[in-house]
C-alpha cells in the first residue's frame, strides 16, 4: 500500500537514494535536510512514516523523535532511525525516546522496503 | 657561528615549576593518545575510500557492460543494470561514514590545537610578570583556560563510526 | 612524556604554513593589500609560533610574533606592505625554513641564529607607537560564547500540545541556536509542559523576549542549564563545534585550525600574472570550462605525506552524480517497459544518457586521486622573481590551466623538470632588457606556462618570448661532438639534439642552471613518465617547450585493432574515419610513402608494421583508419577492426620500458596485454623524412 514517507538526512545523496528506493516501491516521499526542517515539514503535513538520520545540524534525530512524540498527531506514527551509529547506548536512547526502530547504514534497499512495509502495516 | 647543543624539549620553556610540569605531563599524555587515535581514523578513512572506490568501479563497469548489450535483450539488460546500480548505491553510502570520520578527526585535531595554543599562552604568561595583575591573576586565568582545553581534549571519545565490526545493515525493531 | 614523535608533523606543517605565507606575500598589492590575505598570513605565522613554543624553539616563536605584529600594523593601515617590507618578510620565511630544516636534520637549535633578522624586523613592529602594544594573549570575547538554557513552556490546564504554535516556536528557537533536547510531560493537574534545551550564543534576555512575544509571559521560563542534558561526549562529537567557543588572534576570527589554511581559488580557470619588479598582482579570471569537480580542498590530512588528500566536495559531487545516474536508470527502465523495442529512439537516448553519467562518475572517482597543477605552479612566481632579480632581467610569469588535474605521483615527478625549464627560459631564453629593447621587443620578457588536457594526455607548455634556440650553434656543437647528421634535418630534430647529455652551447657557465644540464635530464624524466618533450623555437622570437604526459589513471575509449596478428588499441579521440580502400585507391609517390585516397584527397598511409617492427604477414587488403593529431593527418593500415572498448591505461614505463610509438598498455578482458598506440609519435615518425622510430629518439631510455 502506498505511504507518505518523510525522509530526514543532511546528505543530499542519501536523501536521493532513499527517494529512489522508496519511490520504486510505490511510496510518496517528502524530504527534509535536518531535524528542524523535518519537524516543520511534519507539522505542516501529516505523514505515515518518518525515516531520519541521527547526526544532523540544527536538531539531531533523537531530539526529532522526542519532539514528534510530544505531538498528539505523531504519537503513533512509526519513526525509524537510519544512521551510521550502532552503539547499544545510542540505540537505547532511541528506544527510550520513542523510536520504532533503528537501522544501521549502509542499508540494503530491499531490506529497507521490507521494514517499511512491516512498520506501516502495509502489504 | 657555533651551534649549541640544545635538545628540543618542551620543558625548556620554563623550568622549575612543578605545577607546570604536571600540567604539561597531562597534556602530553592526552596529545599522545589523541594523535594516535586521529592517525588510526585517517588510516581507516583511506582504507574505506580505497575499498569503496574499487567496489564502485566494479559495479559501474558491470553496469556499463550491461548497457552495451542493451541492443539485444532490453528487459533483461535493464534489470541487470538496475540490480547493479542498487548494489552501487549501497556502496555509495560509504561517503557518510567518511564524512563522519573526517568530522570526528577534525574536531579531535581542533581540540589538540587548542590545547597547544593555550599551553603556549600559559607559558608566556608565566614568563612575563605583569604589574597590573596582582598575585599573578593572569597566570591563573591562563591555567584555567589551559585546563579547560585539556578537559575538552580528554573527552574526545572513540570514533563512533565502525564499518566492519558491528551492525552495518542491522535492523532493530523496538 | 615524549613529544618527539610529533616533530615530523610539526616540521611538515610549518613548511606548509611558510609556503602559504610566501604565496600571499608575493601577491600583496602595496596600494591596497587584500584583507583576507593579511588574515591568512597572520594565521599561518600564529600557528608556527604556537608549534615552535611547544617544542622549545622559542627563537622561531619570537620571530613569528614579530611577523604577527607587523601584519597587524598592515591591517590597521599603519604600515604599508612596500616591496622592501615584503622582501624582508620573504627573507624571514627563508631563514625560518632554513632553521627548521636544520632542526629537523640535526636536532639541535641555535637560539641566536635568527638574531640579525630579529633586529631588522624590530623597527617595523614598532611602526605603530600610538596604539597600545599588541596583547599576546588573545582575549576571549564574552559575546559569542555558547550557553545552555532550559526553556519550560507551560500549557494552560486541559490543553494539549497542539494548542501551541509549535512550528513557529521551533523555527524561532532553531534560528537562535541548536535544540539539544526535548522533553514533554503531562504535568500535575493535567497541565502539560514542554521542556526544551537550547544551546545558543544569544543572551538570556534575547531568548526570553523572543519566546514571550510568541507565547505570552505566563507560559515561558528560561533558565541557565550548565551540564549537557545528555551523555557527555555524545552530541558534539560528530558535529564539531563551530564559532563561539573561543577566538584567536587580533583579527577576531572564530578559530585557528588546519582546515582554514587552504587557500581557495574558485572553479573558474584562472590566469594569474606575477610581476617580478613589484609585489603587484593582476588576476585575470577566465570563465571558460569550469573544472567539473571544483577545487576547494577543505579537508587536509597532515599526518602522512603520501596520504590521499580527500576533497570532501568531490565525494559529494560523486554522490550527486550517482543520484542522477540512479534517476536516469529509472527513466531507462520505464522506457524499456513501455517500448520493448531496441530501436526506440527514446530508449537509445536514455542509454546514452546513463552511459554518459556512468563515465562522469568513473572520472569523478578517479578524481579523488588527482591534484591540480596549481600545486606546482604556486612555487614558480617566487622562483621567477628571485631569478630575474639575480640576472637583472625583467620577467613576467603567467600560468594558465592550473586547475588541470594530474595523478599525484606524476605531479611530484613533474616538479623538477618544470623548474628546470623555467630556469632555462630565464637564463638562456629571455634577453636582458637592453638587448630586448635593441631588438624592438618590450623590455619585459614573458614566460607562460599552459596546461591542458588533450585526448589521452596532459600537455604542459613553457613558452618564452626570448631569443629562441640558435639552430646554427646547435648544429655546430653537434658536429664538433661527432653526432651524425642527416642533410635534410628538420628544425624539430635539431632541437632534439640539444637533449643530449652534456650538450651545452652556453658561452659562460651560468651558476643559475648549470652547464645546460637541464635539457637532457628533463627529457629523461619526462620519458620515464611515459611522456614526450617537444621543442618549437624561432630565432629571435622565442621558444616553446611542450611536455606531453599520458594519463596513467585514465579510462580510454579505444578501438581494438589487429595488426600482423597482434592486438593494439587505438584511442578513439584520434580517429577521424575508417575505410576499406579499393584496389587503385592506394598509390605510391615515387621515392616516398604510400598514400590512400580519401574522397577527394590523398592521405599518407603509414606502414605500422615497419614503424613498430612487428613481425607477421603484411596484408595488402586491410582497413585504413584516418587519424588526426596536431593538425596533421595520416592513415594507419590495420588488418582488422576488433571492436570498441573502454580500457584502463597502465603506464608502460613503470612496467617495462618506453617503447617508441606506444603510449601504454592495458589488460584486455581475455587477460592478454594490448598495447596502446601513441598516435602523436607515429605521425611524427611516419611523416618525417627519416625512417623508423629510433632516429627520432637518439637516446635509449635506461631503466
Amino acid at each position: 500500500m502506498r505511504k507518505l514517507v518523510l525522509t530526514v538526512d543532511d546528505s543530499a545523496a542519501i536523501r536521493e537514494m532513499l527517494s529512489y528506493v522508496l519511490k520504486s516501491a510505490g511510496h510518496k516521499v517528502i524530504e527534509a535536510e535536518d531535524g528542524m526542517d523535518g519537524l516543520q515539514k511534519a507539522l505542516s503535513k501529516q505523514v505515515d512514516l518518518v525515516i531520519t538520520d541521527q547526526s544532523m545540524p540544527k536538531m539531531d534525530g533523537i531530539t526529532l523523535v522526542k519532539a514528534l512524540r510530544a505531538l498528539p498527531q505523531y504519537k503513533k506514527v512509526p519513526i525509524l532511525l537510519l544512521t551510521t551509529e550502532s552503539s547499544d547506548s545510542m540505540k537505547d536512547e532511541g528506544r527510550t525516546a520513542g523510536a520504532t526502530g533503528w537501522l544501521v547504514k549502509p542499508f540494503d534497499p530491499t531490506k529497507l522496503i521490507e521494514v517499511v512495509d512491516k512498520v506501516t502495516g502495509g502489504r | 657561528m657555533t651551534r649549541q647543543r640544545t635538545p628540543v624539549d618542551v620543558s625548556a620553556a620554563s623550568a622549575g615549576s612543578q605545577d607546570l610540569g604536571r600540567l604539561v605531563g597531562r597534556a602530553g599524555a592526552a596529545l599522545n593518545v589523541q594523535c594516535r587515535a586521529a592517525h588510526q581514523e585517517l588510516t581507516q578513512t583511506q582504507l574505506l575510500l580505497a575499498d569503496a572506490t574499487r567496489k564502485l568501479l566494479d559495479s559501474f563497469h558491470a553496469a556499463n557492460h550491461a548497457l552495451a548489450s542493451l541492443g539485444a535483450q532490453v528487459d533483461d539488460a535493464a534489470t541487470r543494470v538496475g540490480q547493479n546500480l542498487l548494489a552501487a548505491s549501497q556502496h555509495m553510502q560509504f561517503s557518510d561514514l567518511v564524512r563522519q570520520l573526517l568530522a570526528t578527526t577534525e574536531q579531535r585535531v581542533d581540540r589538540l590545537l587548542l590545547v597547544s595554543q593555550r599551553l603556549q599562552e600559559l607559558i608566556r604568561a608565566m614568563d612575563t610578570p605583569r604589574a597590573d595583575a596582582p598575585g599573578n591573576a593572569h597566570v591563573t586565568e591562563e591555567k584555567r583556560a589551559f585546563l579547560e582545553a585539556v578537559a575538552a581534549l580528554e573527552s574526545c571519545g572513540d570514533s563512533r563510526v565502525r564499518q566492519r565490526d558491528t551492525g552495518a545493515g542491522s535492523v532493530d525493531l523496538f | 612524556m615524549d613529544l618527539s614523535r610529533f616533530l615530523p608533523m610539526f616540521f611538515q606543517e610549518s613548511e606548509e604554513h611558510l609556503a602559504a605565507m610566501e604565496g600571499h606575500l608575493l601577491r600583496l598589492d602595496p596600494a591596497s593589500p587584500d584583507a583576507e590575505a593579511l588574515h591568512s598570513i597572520f594565521r599561518a605565522a600564529h600557528s608556527i609560533k604556537g608549534n615552535s613554543t611547544i617544542f622549545g624553539a622559542t627563537h622561531l616563536a619570537e620571530v613569528m610574533h614579530q611577523i604577527e605584529s607587523i601584519l597587524d600594523h598592515m591591517r590597521k593601515e599603519v604600515l604599508r606592505p612596500t616591496s622592501d617590507v615584503i622582501s624582508l618578510l620573504l627573507e624571514t620565511c627563508d631563514a625560518v625554513r632554513e632553521e627548521l630544516r636544520h632542526l629537523r636534520d640535526s636536532g639541535d637549535t641555535d637560539q641566536t641564529a635568527l638574531q640579525p633578522l630579529y633586529e631588522r624586523l624590530q623597527p617595523l613592529t614598532q611602526a605603530d607607537a600610538q596604539h597600545k602594544s599588541v596583547p599576546d594573549v588573545p582575549v576571549e570575547p564574552s559575546a559569542g560564547r555558547s550557553e545552555r538554557f532550559r526553556i519550560e513552556v507551560q500549557l494552560p490546564p486541559s490543553r494539549d500540545m497542539s494548542m501551541l504554535p509549535l512550528a513557529e516556536l521551533y523555527a524561532e528557537l532553531g534560528a537562535l541556536g541548536r535544540i539539544e533536547d526535548v522533553q514533554a510531560s503531562d504535568g500535575a493537574n493535567g497541565a502539560a509542559q514542554l521542556t526544551l534545551f537550547l544551546l545558543t550564543s544569544e543572551r538570556q534576555e534575547t531568548v526570553r523576549t523572543k519566546l514571550v512575544s510568541l507565547l505570552g509571559t505566563k507560559s515561558v521560563r528560561v533558565e541557565h542549564n550548565q551540564p549537557a542534558p545528555r551523555a557527555a561526549a555524545g552530541e558534539d562529537t560528530v558535529r564539531p563545534a563551530r564559532a563561539g567557543d573561543s577566538a584567536f588572534g587580533f583579527f577576531g576570527e572564530e578559530r585557528s585550525s588546519l582546515g582554514s589554511l587552504a587557500s581557495s581559488s574558485g572553479s573558474i580557470m584562472r590566469t594569474t600574472v606575477f610581476d617580478s619588479t613589484t609585489a603587484g598582482r593582476r588576476a585575470v579570471d577566465h570563465d571558460s570550462s569550469p573544472s567539473m569537480l571544483g577545487r576547494r580542498a577543505t579537508d587536509r590530512m597532515f599526518f602522512d605525506r603520501s596520504s590521499i588528500r580527500v576533497d570532501v566536495d568531490k565525494v559529494d559531487r560523486l554522490l550527486n552524480l550517482a543520484g542522477e545516474l540512479v534517476i536516469a536508470q529509472s527513466i531507462l527502465a520505464e522506457a524499456a517497459q513501455r517500448s520493448g523495442a531496441a530501436n526506440d529512439a527514446g530508449l537509445r537516448d536514455s542509454v546514452a544518457h546513463v552511459a554518459r553519467q556512468t563515465r562522469e562518475l568513473q572520472e569523478a572517482v578517479m578524481g579523488i586521486r588527482l591534484l591540480p597543477l596549481d600545486y606546482l605552479f604556486s612555487r614558480l612566481p617566487r622562483l621567477v622573481r628571485d631569478l630575474a632579480q639575480k640576472l637583472s632581467k625583467d620577467v613576467e610569469l603567467t600560468t594558465h590551466g592550473g586547475d588541470t588535474e594530474l595523478d599525484k605521483e606524476m605531479i611530484e615527478k613533474l616538479a623538477d623538470p618544470l623548474m628546470h625549464l623555467v630556469r632555462n627560459s630565464l637564463d638562456h631564453g629571455i634577453e636582458p632588457p637592453a638587448a630586448r629593447e635593441a631588438a624592438g621587443k618590450r623590455r619585459r620578457g614573458t614566460v607562460q606556462i599552459r596546461a591542458s588536457h588533450q585526448g589521452g594526455s596532459i600537455l604542459v607548455e613553457v613558452q618564452d618570448d626570448g631569443a629562441g634556440f640558435d639552430r646554427d650553434r646547435i648544429l655546430r656543437t653537434a658536429e664538433q661532438r661527432g653526432t651524425p647528421l642527416h642533410p635534410d634535418i628538420s628544425d624539430e630534430q635539431v632541437w632534439q639534439l640539444a637533449f643530449a647529455p652534456g650538450f651545452s652551447t652556453a658561452d659562460t657557465v651560468s651558476d643559475v642552471s648549470g652547464r645546460g644540464v637541464g635539457m637532457d635530464v628533463v627529457n629523461r624524466n619526462i620519458r620515464a613518465l611515459g611522456g614526450s618533450v617537444e621543442v618549437r623555437s624561432q630565432r629571435g622570437q622565442g621558444t616553446t617547450i611542450a611536455l606531453r604526459l599520458p594519463l596513467t589513471l585514465a579510462i580510454l575509449d579505444g578501438m581494438s585493432v589487429e595488426i600482423g596478428g597482434e592486438s593494439f588499441i587505438l584511442p578513439l579521440s584520434f580517429i577521424a574515419e575508417a575505410l576499406v580502400p579499393q584496389s587503385g585507391q592506394v598509390k605510391s609517390i615515387t621515392g616516398g610513402p604510400r598514400v590512400v585516397q580519401v574522397r577527394e584527397s590523398y592521405v599518407p598511409l603509414l606502414d605500422l608494421q615497419a614503424l613498430l617492427h612487428i613481425q607477421g604477414a603484411s596484408t595488402e587488403t586491410g582497413i585504413a583508419i584516418v587519424v588526426e593529431a596536431d593538425g596533421r593527418q595520416a592513415a594507419l593500415g590495420v588488418d582488422r577492426l576488433l571492436g570498441q572498448q573502454q580500457v584502463v591505461i597502465k603506464s608502460l614505463e613503470a612496467n617495462y620500458r618506453h617503447v617508441p610509438g606506444i603510449a601504454g598498455a592495458t589488460v584486455l578482458g581475455s587477460g592478454r596485454v594490448a598495447l596502446i598506440l601513441d598516435v602523436n609519435a607515429l605521425l611524427r615518425a611516419g611523416l618525417a623524412p627519416v625512417k623508423g622510430m629510433e632516429e627520432l629518439a637518439p637516446e635509449p631510455v635506461e631503466r
